[in-house]
């Protein structure tokens, strides 16, 4: 695969990069809280490609991640993703986000997002995500674990101990950890087709779970 | 000059290509309905997550369906507002990624002047000034389309939308969600007169429909057990209620206003005693146009309709835009 122009939009921190082949081109991030003069996500991607000297043409695959995160965020980064995969004829696949997160750090043994409610997303290797409420977080933990958590600084308020998480500062670039994940995605992967686009939400909505508990 | 249309305001997933004239290529709507209906009533992060993955195929097919593939469509229109923001955000995002891959340009455009302009796929020479009454399940607007074009708010709902009372009363009278067809449905077979409820009331040329909606629930109370009879004779009083209250505020208006043309769109616009009624109170005054009954439901031809007028008043859209909840008309 040549280019591919790889997004995440699932955390507090979204990221965009652009790949040819395992070699980033161009790369961005900004924080989920869009300020007034913030350039909205295409315009970022536009901006990648001038950066790189290349043009929408060029692009071969499209990779997105599914979450879980915010449901909003998810929402805009994989309507994008799938626009752009289906108008130019291109493979889109899909990666997970907190295999994204965890990639920040190669001491990382689970991935941490905050999921509202006072709850987060928990995901290590060779589980499903999972939704653990913040008070249960010290026995979902491994001993000596060390964690990558989203948004930074937040375990401390989970499980009152912030010693195991990775500090933001010893975390390598989202969008670098958004390149690792794609590019492995893309030797391993199989595109999805259009109607299997469905962020990985964990979380069923909250009329599903009123429903569930009547 | 010919658009792809995308519409995912609440819980319809619908695409559209669309020519000048206005012409119909193409209109798929992917109903969210069986998915809604266990809860009585639309769940919006339900109906953004179905959207998500419906959108795509529909657009798939729309194309396909017109017969043309991208290089006989000429830019995209999608429905900006308002309606729900989670579903309208898949729309507006998907509309312009299409968009900018295929270097195309996009506008968008309100919901609500979609379902006036619906109208002119079956009457191409309909032009302002026209008088028109909005009725969905989120809006009940009495509109002014004016000569140069624009539209005017003249009344609209304090309280319920039509559509909603419709929704409302129908889980009062243990109906199926959406109530709006199954009151129509039921009414058919009662008697309007059966009962008195009160007509709906309130300043100048707005709407009410709590009142009446109180009104329908106090009868039902007071009556405990309804055999089918009495079911079919509440929901035809129900109906007639809410139509003449309508009706009552466009006849104001037409008296008001003197008009050549009254349109009827949106969801309620599908009921056949507004419909009837429409013509046989009005139809001595004014022409009546009322657009086919799939295109008063939520569908992108009317996006599409809305596009191609909209394009020669302003042109596209300087994207990338935002989805805006709380359009007007535009």
């Amino acid at each position: 695969m040549g280019i591919c122009l790889a997004l995440d939009t699932a955390g507090s921190e979204h990221a965009l990069v652009l790949l040819e082949f395992d070699r980033v081109l161009a790369e961005d991030s900004w924080p989920r809280t869009r300020g007034a003069g913030d350039p909205p996500i295409l315009s970022r991607v536009q901006s990648l490609l001038d950066r790189a000297g290349r043009t929408r043409g060029h692009l071969e695959a499209v990779a997105a991640g599914r979450g879980p995160g915010s449901f909003t965020g998810l929402r805009v980064g994989l309507a994008i993703a799938s626009g752009i995969a289906y108008a130019g004829g291109l493979p889109l696949y899909l990666v997970d986000s907190l295999a994204v997160l965890r990639a920040q750090s190669p001491l990382t043994g689970a991935a941490l997002r905050d999921a509202g409610r006072g709850e987060c997303f928990a995901w290590r290797p060779g589980i499903e995500p999972v939704r653990v409420p913040g008070a249960e977080l010290r026995g979902w933990l491994r001993p000596q674990e060390r964690v990558i958590v989203d948004p930074p600084g937040r375990l401390a308020g989970w499980t009152g101990d912030p010693a195991p998480e990775i500090p933001a500062t010893e975390r390598l670039p989202l969008p670098r950890a958004l390149a690792q994940v794609a590019i492995e995605a893309l030797r391993s992967k199989k595109p999805v087709r259009y109607h299997e686009v469905r962020p990985l939400y964990v979380q069923p909505a909250a009329a599903e779970e009123r429903k569930a508990s009547q | 000059m010919r658009l792809l249309a995308v519409e995912t305001s609440c819980d319809e997933t619908a695409a559209a290509v669309v020519e000048s004239g206005p012409r119909l290529l193409a209109n798929v709507i992917r109903s969210q309905e069986d998915l809604h209906a266990p809860y009585g009533g639309v769940v919006p992060e339900l109906a953004a997550r179905a959207h998500l993955q419906a959108l795509v195929p529909a657009i798939e097919r729309a194309l396909a369906l017109s017969g043309a593939g991208w290089e006989a469509v000429d830019g995209l229109a999608v429905t900006q507002g308002p309606g729900l923001v989670g579903t309208l955000l898949v729309g507006v995002h998907t509309a312009q990624a299409i968009a900018w891959e295929r270097g195309l340009p996009v506008i968008g455009v309100s919901h609500l002047a979609g379902h006036l302009y619906a109208a002119l796929f079956e009457h191409p020479g309909l032009r302002p000034p026209a008088l028109g009454l909005i009725v969905s399940g989120g809006h009940s607007d009495l509109i002014r389309w004016t000569e140069e074009g624009a539209i005017e708010v003249l009344g609209r709902t304090i309280d319920d939308a039509a559509g909603e009372a419709f929704d409302k009363g129908a889980r009062i009278l243990g109906l199926p969600f959406p109530g709006g067809p199954a009151v129509d449905r039921l009414a058919a077979q009662g008697d309007p007169r059966a009962v008195d409820l009160p007509r709906p009331r309130a300043r100048g040329l707005d709407f009410s429909f709590s009142g009446v909606k109180t009104a329908l629930l106090y009868e039902v109370r007071r009556r405990g057990h309804l055999d089918e009879q009495a079911r079919a004779d509440l929901s035809a009083a129900y109906q007639e209620a809410i139509v003449d209250a309508l009706l009552q505020r466009v006849e104001a208006a037409v008296a008001r206003e003197p008009v050549p043309v009254v349109v009827l769109g949106g969801g309620v616009a599908r009921n056949r005693r507004l419909r009837a009624q429409a013509q046989a109170r009005l139809g001595d005054r004014v022409r009546v146009v009322v657009p086919e009954p799939d295109l008063c439901t939520d569908n992108a031809a009317m996006i599409g309709a809305a596009g191609l007028i909209e394009w020669q008043r302003r042109g596209p859209s300087r994207a990338p835009f935002d989805a805006d909840p709380g359009l007007g008309f535009g």
